[in-house]
């Protein structure tokens, strides 16, 4: 098998840590304590985007709002549906933070971070020192994101993935079918 | 949208080549001959690309004091793009077609002249064509081999990746999910490789 072909084969981890992070969020009030020692506070955004079929965005359900939209997303994935996308916040040292997490590259697509001194108002700021300040959030949103990546291979690579984690993921994922119901079902 | 931006877009690759030592005075030079070509001379072209400084991508020349920025080399791949309405092109052609006919005295001209006609009048239009012009910012954390790149769209990166190599004699991948956590995880890496999709519904 070459690289690319390897690379396919294992997009589905991707996947698998976006459902993961969700079920962590809501299942834990959110609150990751990362590699290092960072707490964050998470979030689902108003937009997730569900795939029937990974390799093809044309059988895709894409969710918007909360409340309602995400009620619909969780429903989905209780179909079968794959995250294929998703928008997160998250709040850390009282700053919030914003991204859209893609599946198969972890990039992070249109990211917010906290406002640099210049969005501020602080007109005197050096540009040489803003450039510095923007690169560090760039930074430190990688760094996140690589802390979160971080916790869930450990977990998916561990003993008790099985014995644990896996239950508890499988049991949420069923419940977006009652959430749904609840809910006054299909629109 | 760049990193100046309020909310801007980001993919990571690394380096896939080794950095050569005192790299300051080569890269100097290098991003110079790569900088972005602003002269005349390039502006029948469809697609041109080339180094500029992010904060001031209209600039003809490039301040290398602000490309070396402490631990960073921070610049921006400017891509300009200029198009021909086929139907537009193919009037013109016809037009000068018609007088080479007339001035040759031939009924018909061969294929290889039209085709050099034809080339001919598009750079003519190419130069009257205002470009459409982006620019991808890209911060190379010279430490921790990892460049950031405002851009996740395939075909940009493999362009930036490609001006990249060109500039500096250093390969670049780009990092996917499975590289990132066949990074992350410890100890016997080939576990992760044994790893197979949960079924979850």
């Amino acid at each position: 098998m070459d690289a690319l072909e390897l690379l396919k084969k294992k997009e589905f981890l991707g996947r698998e840590f976006l459902t993961w992070l969700w079920h962590k969020i809501d299942s834990a009030g959110g609150e990751f304590l990362l590699p290092g020692g960072a707490m964050i506070r998470m979030w689902v955004g108003n937009r997730v985007m569900l795939v029937s079929d990974p390799d093809s965005v044309d059988a895709s359900v894409v969710c918007w709002s909360e409340d309602a939209g995400l009620r619909e997303a969780r429903f989905a994935l209780a179909e079968g549906k794959k995250i294929a996308e998703a928008r997160l916040h998250y709040e850390a040292d009282g700053e919030e933070w914003a991204f859209t997490l893609e599946a198969a590259r972890l990039d992070l697509k249109s990211l917010k971070t906290p406002s640099t001194k210049r969005e501020d108002g602080e007109d005197d700021a050096e540009p040489l020192a803003l450039l510095l300040e923007k690169i560090l959030l760039v930074q430190r949103a990688f760094n996140t994101l690589d802390g979160l990546a971080r916790l869930f291979i450990n977990a998916r690579a561990s003993e008790r993935w099985v014995a644990d984690e896996m239950p508890a993921l499988t049991a949420w994922v069923a419940g977006g079918s009652r959430a749904r119901d609840a809910s006054g079902g299909a629109q | 949208m760049g990193i100046l931006s309020s909310s801007s877009s980001y993919t990571r690759f690394r380096l896939s080549g080794e950095m050569p030592d005192s790299y300051e005075a080569l890269f100097r030079l290098q991003i110079g001959r790569n900088a972005f070509d602003h002269s005349e001379g390039a502006s029948d072209k469809e697609r041109i690309s080339g180094w500029v400084d992010p904060a001031r991508p209209f600039d003809d020349s490039l301040d290398m004091d602000s490309v070396f920025v402490g631990d960073y080399i921070v610049l921006s791949m400017r891509v300009d793009k200029r198009t021909v309405p086929p139907r537009l092109l193919k009037h013109h052609a016809m037009q000068e077609e018609a007088r080479a006919r007339a001035e040759s005295g031939r009924e018909r001209l061969s294929r290889r002249e039209r085709l050099e006609l034809k080339e001919l009048v598009k750079s003519r239009l190419l130069l009257r064509a205002l470009p459409t012009i982006n620019t991808y910012d890209m911060v190379w954390d010279i430490h921790k081999e990892t460049i950031y790149f405002s851009s996740t769209a395939e075909k940009i990166g493999d362009e930036f990746s490609g001006l990249f190599e060109e500039t500096f004699g250093i390969p670049l991948s780009r990092r996917y999910t499975y590289d990132i956590f066949a990074e992350m995880f410890g100890g016997d890496p080939s576990a992760l490789e044994r790893i197979a999709p949960a079924l979850l519904a």
